[in-house]
């Protein structure tokens, strides 16, 4: 069906909340990446069996969600009206669950949540830590729908902003809107969302156009992935909006293909939405007409550039050029175009129903809002956190994130992606805004979130970063191809304990150089990582130049595995693993390592649970 | 007519057209700026990053390329301080590390002050191309043959033929020899009987293309070595002050005798 008024989807959306109303529960299993790769899929049959035996199929809803969030701890389920929430769920524990959730409408106990702080069940969702200090403006609704279905999205309010936004506003109330709100691009530029679609409105050209920017390419991040998992029509009104403000008949979503449920989730929102009228011609009966058009990107990490985005959308290589000329006044095929990230459509109704006031009011005074953050790295609770962008780094990594796992010590977190600097502990009370992060020399960027214990060499870091960023960037400019190239040559030296002390210098003069010179944003914060570290963290360097020696025990030409006899008990654990025979010993007295038969895998470090492997060489 | 605006150059006030570039606001004031990747009859690129400059606005500053960067009124650019200076030398460092040997890199370096480079080449012994695509741009832009291309990217990018075979769309104009700022592009002479095999007799050659004599075609059947125009040139290029459009005796295809031309 099609529907082609406001009051229409104001009908609709209270028949659908009656509809779903009438279940008495509604058991909602977490299918975001994290969960399915824990098991979430053996969950749905096992279920579903239970309900069939117990008969009640008709009256219990079965859905299966987006990112939850809580991703270390998959995968989760969550019986409503009562908010039980399960964590690590096995098939074998579904049947005691339903039973006592489901039909007695009560917590089965033993299944629950348990504070690692306290050791006490935790009943409800809303009541665990890493949920109670986060802000879920965007997120918040992925444990209550289905992300298939778009009666689920309307009959939470879903579309209600796109009626206000045509006719109770006019394009340049909406724009106004979005510029009291604050709102600057989730993407990491930060430039304020509301001065944008201005420019582009003011921009000439009879075509104009609006992209989303789903091509997700930093290692470890999944915000803008979850959100197309779990609420995509949020991205679609945000986008239709958007594109109504500023006279764009035409978007694209370029999503990265390597996110087949992201993109199957946007596919399939699109489609419906065409389907129920929601986009094609006439949307409403406002005589605006705008559809949306998926375009799958190859891979390319510069290709979530904007300039090299669009260059990719019109079929060529994916290679930035220089943005003295803004894209909103040429962009796609040389014609107005605003790209927003996925994060930052999806604010837009939120914006537009609740007001700008709502909005501003949270976060800090020059980042309003929330931001999502995907959190990973050595600690506790990994997953997807969305929290207010006045919250500092501490309150994200040690209060939701649980701290750093085991007994180990924090020792950085890198903020922003690949080319995001290594911020150390002391600068944990930052706050997560655009222009506090810019100032320390990391960046927020599109909000990966990478902690690091202290077993984490940060000049190996830095070299592995180098060289992703090497591999991805296009060479089209020379700081960013030549740049790039050289400070893998130098860091790889350092790291085999073959630098010298004037490297150092030399590094900040090629980084400094990147960041001045380079053509776009790639080039420009590719050498983040390694400035960052050497303004933090220059005494690691200096170890390994002057010393030779890794404090942290990673790189391999600087250490050498050996037995401290007073600590070893022989119990032939090491020897064990050891994959070429290099530890020898007899059972009950200390083993020994042979240095020319040792391949340096870690294996038996790893393997001993009396610390008695030591690392260092013995005169370092 | 365009807006005039009025931009800061050095301390000196300059009117130019509103969204020009910079570049030829600099030509017409006789400021000359280093450049390896621009060439006048051809869209700017700005990948070289030789020519950065810094434009201010009040408190704020940035480093920006010459050869596309678009003027706006109030601009004010410096084109010779020494953190301008300092991005120059090292763009022309990293380009001379890449390129230890090549003559043309060597001189340019020289020029501006870099005797050695601490840079290490991509490939052992160096290499001769610096990546500038003023080639592929010439082949696009002007010639319209697309016979080049850019392959893979990062430290590996390098300038190849369409699946790395012998072009078909190739006319053997020579154009992109006579773009080239290195030795990299060079004119083979023993492909004559294809090309002429595929385009025939008469086809457009370098000197009309890039627009240095009027005229349509060459129908001087490939014979380079007889060219009027080009040894007009030379005669003009060995007097004083003139400087030959092309880099002279690169580009001549088929010389008699055969053999490789350059």
């Amino acid at each position: 069906m099609k529907i082609s008024s406001v009051h229409e989807l104001a009908r609709v959306a209270v028949e659908f909340k009656e509809a779903i109303g009438k279940f008495s529960a509604t058991i909602s299993i977490c299918g975001g990446t994290g969960c399915l790769a824990s098991g979430a899929r053996s969950l749905i049959p096992v279920v579903e069996k239970v309900l069939n035996r117990q008969n009640l199929t008709e009256s219990v809803r079965l859905i299966v969600t987006g990112c939850q969030g809580f991703c270390g701890q998959g995968p989760l389920m969550v019986i409503r009206p009562g908010e039980f929430f399960y964590t690590n769920v096995k098939p074998e524990w579904i049947k005691e669950i339903i039973t006592e959730s489901v039909i007695k409408g009560k917590p089965a106990g033993k299944y629950l949540y348990r504070d690692p702080a306290t050791d006490k069940a935790v009943e409800k969702e809303s009541d665990i830590p890493f949920y109670s200090k986060q802000n879920r403006l965007l997120t918040g609704n992925n444990s209550k729908i289905d992300p298939s279905d778009i009666r689920d999205y309307i009959s939470t309010g879903g579309y209600q902003a796109l009626g206000k936004a045509f006719f109770n506003l006019e394009p340049s109330g909406i724009i106004d809107e979005i510029s009291k709100a604050g709102l600057r691009g989730r993407g990491g530029g930060g430039f304020p969302t509301g001065r944008k679609w201005s420019s582009a409105v003011k921009a000439p050209g009879d075509h104009k156009w609006v992209i989303c920017n789903a091509d997700e390419g930093n290692p470890g991040a999944f915000m803008d992935g979850s959100i197309l998992e779990g609420n995509p029509h949020l991205v679609v009104e945000g986008m239709i909006i958007g594109a109504f403000a500023v006279g764009a008949n035409r978007g694209y979503v370029y999503v990265r293909n390597e996110y087949p449920h992201a993109l199957a989730s946007i596919t399939n929102a699109i489609d419906q939405a065409r389907e129920w009228g929601l986009l094609g011609e006439n949307i409403l009966c406002s005589s605006f007409d705008f559809d949306i058009a998926i375009n799958r990107g190859g891979g390319a990490f510069v290709c979530g550039e904007s300039t090299a985005l669009m260059a990719s959308l019109e079929g060529k290589p994916g290679e930035p050029r220089a943005k003295y000329i803004h894209t909103v006044v040429h962009g796609y095929h040389n014609e107005p175009t605003v790209l927003n990230n996925v994060e930052t459509w999806a604010n837009v109704p939120g914006i537009i129903l609740e007001g700008a006031e709502k909005f501003s009011n949270l976060g800090s005074n020059g980042s309003p809002g929330t931001k999502v953050f995907s959190l990973v790295g050595n600690i506790e609770n990994p997953g997807l956190v969305e929290i207010t962008m006045d919250s500092t780094l501490r309150t994200l990594i040690m209060d939701i994130g649980g701290g750093i796992p085991g007994s180990k010590k924090f020792k950085a977190v890198q903020t922003g992606g690949p080319s995001g600097g290594c911020l150390p502990e002391s600068l944990l009370d930052l706050p997560l805004d655009f222009d506090s992060l810019d100032e320390a020399g990391s960046m927020l960027g599109a909000g990966g979130i990478i902690v690091l214990d202290e077993d984490t060499c940060m000049v190996d870091l830095a070299l592995h970063f180098i060289r992703f960023e090497e591999l991805e960037s296009c060479g089209k400019c020379t700081p960013c191809r030549e740049g790039l190239k050289e400070l893998d040559r130098i860091l790889e030296r350092i790291t085999k304990g073959e630098g010298e002390t004037r490297d150092l210098d030399y590094l900040e003069e090629i980084g400094e150089w990147m960041k001045a010179g380079s053509l776009c944003a790639l080039g420009t914060s590719a050498a983040n990582p390694v400035l960052s570290t050497l303004r933090y963290f220059r005494d690691e360097y200096i170890d390994h130049i002057s010393q030779q020696k890794c404090p942290a025990g990673v790189c391999r030409a600087l250490i050498e595995y050996r037995v401290i006899e007073e600590k070893c008990t022989g119990c032939a654990e090491c020897a064990v693993v050891c994959p070429t025979g290099a530890v020898s010993g007899v059972k009950d007295k200390p083993h020994s390592i042979d240095r020319l038969l040792c391949i340096k895998c870690n294996e038996c470090y790893k393997a001993c649970k009396f610390d008695a492997i030591a690392k260092q060489k013995q005169n370092a | 007519m365009p807006d005039r605006i009025e931009i800061t150059i050095d301390n000196k006030k300059v009117e130019a057209e509103d969204r020009e570039f910079l570049i030829n606001v600099l030509n017409r004031e006789g400021i000359t700026i280093p450049t390896l990747c621009h060439h006048d009859r051809l869209e700017p690129y700005g990948v070289c990053r030789v020519c950065m400059v810094k434009v201010s606005w009040g408190s704020k500053s940035k480093f920006v390329t010459g050869c596309n960067y678009p003027v706006e009124n109030g601009d004010v650019i410096d084109t010779k301080g020494r953190d301008v200076r300092k991005i120059r030398k090292m763009s022309i460092e990293a380009l001379l590390g890449r390129c230890p040997i090549e003559p043309a890199i060597v001189e340019f370096a020289r020029k501006h002050g870099v005797m050695s480079s601490r840079f290490q080449p991509q490939k052992s012994g160096g290499d001769d191309c610096i990546l500038c695509g003023l080639c592929v741009r010439v082949c696009d832009e002007v010639v319209g043959a697309r016979a080049l291309g850019f392959m893979s990217r990062g430290p590996e990018r390098d300038i190849c033929t369409p699946f790395m075979e012998n072009p078909e769309s190739c006319i053997g104009c020579g154009a992109c020899s006579s773009v080239c700022p290195t030795t990299a592009m060079k004119m083979e002479g023993l492909k004559t009987e294809i090309l002429k095999s595929r385009h025939g007799d008469i086809r457009p050659c370098r000197y009309t293309l890039m627009g240095f004599y009027p005229g349509g075609v060459c129908a001087n059947s490939y014979r380079c070595w007889r060219c009027d125009i080009d040894q007009k040139f030379t005669e003009l290029a060995s007097m004083e002050g003139f400087e030959h459009p092309v880099f002279m005796a690169e580009v001549c295809i088929d010389e008699p005798g055969g053999g490789d031309a350059s």
